[in-house]
């Protein structure tokens, strides 16, 4: 049989399942992302977003990288305490951007298109900030101290979107509070970590497609408009949700979610020259990793998967940009051992476990 | 009065300086206790004395005290801790919460070796122990003669200090901070190693050494610390 040309043929390796996937022992996997445009070691990287984006930061530091820090920590602060008091887990203490809504909002605050809110919660006489209300240990000593350390934030927020050449930002949830009168979002649930859930207030919204996709655009939009260099590398948070407030299963919820922020985050990267996808999700989740590097909870990923997914963000730039350097970006230092400090990351959104089985 | 001075390299100018100033403080009698480096974390506690736990430490405190192989509380009046990885704290204008300021300050002084020994002699005495910091790094240049970020934060470390009520913080003299942050580069110029009895005694540091200061600091230095004390003794304090 004569086979006819077709647009299969002068495919490379990587567009076959076979040949990419099924031949091959899975940490020979490779090629999963070209980079769009090179992250030089001065450029200043920012990043924010959902539990798993703490991982970006750390790394990028590890591997020689500028990682953009606009809100330091106090001198002197110890490795454990920075975590417990939320230095060094992003770019500045946002606590978690779980959603592209409340990125859209940060984002709102620091360009001074939207006032924050004076919403603050009180418990046993220390005040917690609704926006970040993991933020302090054991909250704030006054309404005031958490005002000023709000507005420091925010500040420091707004320097890392003006003056970053890039930003990562990692897609967290679809699943998403807000104040039903004031229309504001909160990171998590009231009432879970702090503050109380009121009925009348508190309104839960399972974000679709559309939604996600205008606030995220909207967002980088506003970002490009006061920082025209800025690029943005998006992924999407392979870990899976704790709880649902959806009426699916949590797996199936999961999934919904996931595929949703993958989809958007797939479309902008398509769309926009400035946007790059970079794929964690599929790294940790793709059926021919089985799993492995999920810890026995089937939920957190384990320090082997952070690693996994980090070398390949670094090696991929090694590869793809032929970055001038005495070393490639992966040699440099021993991520593994620096991810370390990372042990488990500051997840609000884990707090939600805490509640498992509690219904009568 | 009885001072003991323990510390490391950075205790070479203020000796130094103190041979030329003696004849001027015959109330003062000071004794110094020195090693290079972190030599000084083989002290250890022994019959209520600080003691060498090694005979290159006993050595090197034979040396300096013109000696004296041990530390006996019982012996001195007041205690100054010199150096010894003890750095200025810094405060810049970024907001910190009370807790995050409280936790930064403790953890900034308790992994110094100057707390350590701190540790070990409020363990001996109640007599007061003033702890010196490691000189500012001194400036390429000077471009104002600001001090703000330096006074700021040494007040910042005095009022959130886990200190015990003997301890107390002594500013180096601000005539020589510039840069807000930075010592005058006048008082880095011709530094020399401190003297352990070692063949490189009393050798110039390298120009491009930053962190050492020479005589002429040291002299200001201790000017400055018995002014200080002086006051503090004359409100009771």
């Amino acid at each position: 049989m004569i086979r006819k040309k077709n647009p299969y043929q002068n495919l490379s390796e990587a567009s076959f399942w076979k040949v990419a996937i099924s031949d091959k022992n899975m940490f020979d996997i490779g090629n999963l992302w070209s980079p769009k445009f090179i992250i030089e070691p001065h450029h200043r990287v920012s990043t924010f977003g959902s539990c798993f984006a703490q991982y970006f930061g750390a790394s990028l530091k590890a591997h020689g990288f500028n990682w953009f820090i606009t809100e330091p920590a106090p001198l002197g602060l110890s490795d454990t305490n920075k975590k417990k008091f939320g230095y060094d887990l992003f770019t500045c203490r946002t606590g978690n951007i779980y959603t592209t809504s409340l990125l859209k909002q940060w984002v709102n605050w620091a360009l001074e298109k939207s006032d924050f809110p004076s919403e603050y919660w009180e418990y046993e006489g220390r005040f917690y900030d609704p926006f970040r209300p993991n933020i302090e240990p054991l909250g704030f000593c006054s309404i005031e101290e958490m005002f000023s350390s709000r507005e420091q934030a925010i500040k420091s927020f707004g320097k890392a979107i003006k003056e970053s050449d890039i930003i990562v930002f990692t897609l967290g949830l679809t699943e998403s509070w807000f104040n039903k009168e004031l229309g504001y979002e909160y990171p998590m649930c009231p009432g879970t970590i702090a503050g109380v859930y009121d009925e009348q207030s508190h309104i839960f919204m399972n974000q679709q497609f559309e939604f996600v996709r205008r606030n995220l655009s909207e967002a980088i939009d506003s970002i490009q408009h006061v920082n025209k260099k800025a690029r943005f590398i998006l992924t999407v948070s392979p870990v899976p949700l704790t709880a649902t407030k959806s009426e699916s299963h949590v797996l199936v919820a999961t999934m919904e979610s996931k595929s949703i922020l993958r989809a958007v985050a797939g479309q902008l990267s398509k769309n926009r020259p400035s946007v790059d996808y970079f794929p964690s999700y599929e790294i940790i989740n793709g059926t021919p990793f089985k799993g492995i590097f999920f810890e026995s909870n089937q939920r957190s990923v384990s320090k082997v998967g952070v690693s996994y997914v980090m070398d390949t963000f670094f090696t991929s730039l090694d590869k793809n940009l032929n970055v001038s350097q005495n070393t490639t970006f992966h040699e440099k230092t021993d991520a593994a051992t620096n991810l370390t400090e990372l042990d488990d990351s500051m997840c609000d959104e884990e707090l939600l476990a805490a509640f498992t089985g509690t219904k009568k | 009065m009885k001072i003991c001075i323990i510390g490391n390299s950075h205790v070479g100018s203020l000796k130094r300086g103190w041979d030329q100033i003696t004849r001027y403080y015959s109330n003062i009698q000071l004794t110094f206790f020195a090693h290079r480096n972190n030599g000084l974390a083989d002290l250890v506690v022994k019959d209520s004395t600080l003691v060498a736990a090694n005979e290159e430490l006993e050595q090197a405190l034979l040396f300096t005290s013109s000696g004296k192989g041990y530390i006996c509380p019982n012996e001195y009046d007041i205690f100054l801790l010199y150096g010894l990885n003890a750095k200025a704290y810094l405060f810049g204008d970024c907001f910190y919460s009370e807790s995050a300021i409280r936790s930064s300050v403790r953890d900034f002084i308790t992994v110094t070796l100057s707390y350590k020994i701190f540790s070990l002699l409020c363990g001996v005495t109640n007599k007061p122990i003033y702890i010196g910091h490691n000189p500012l790094p001194a400036a390429v240049q000077v471009k104002n003669r600001k001090k703000s970020d330096y006074v700021l934060g040494m007040d910042i470390l005095r009022k959130y200090s886990p200190l015990c009520s003997n301890g107390y913080f002594v500013n180096q003299p601000e005539d020589t901070v510039v840069n807000s942050s930075l010592t005058n580069p006048c008082y880095s110029l011709g530094s020399k190693r401190l003297a352990i009895g070692e063949f490189d005694d009393n050798e110039e540091h390298p120009l491009n050494d930053n962190m050492h200061m020479n005589d002429e600091f040291g002299i200001l230095w201790l000017e400055n610390f018995f002014s200080m004390i002086s006051k503090m003794g004359e409100h009771g304090t």
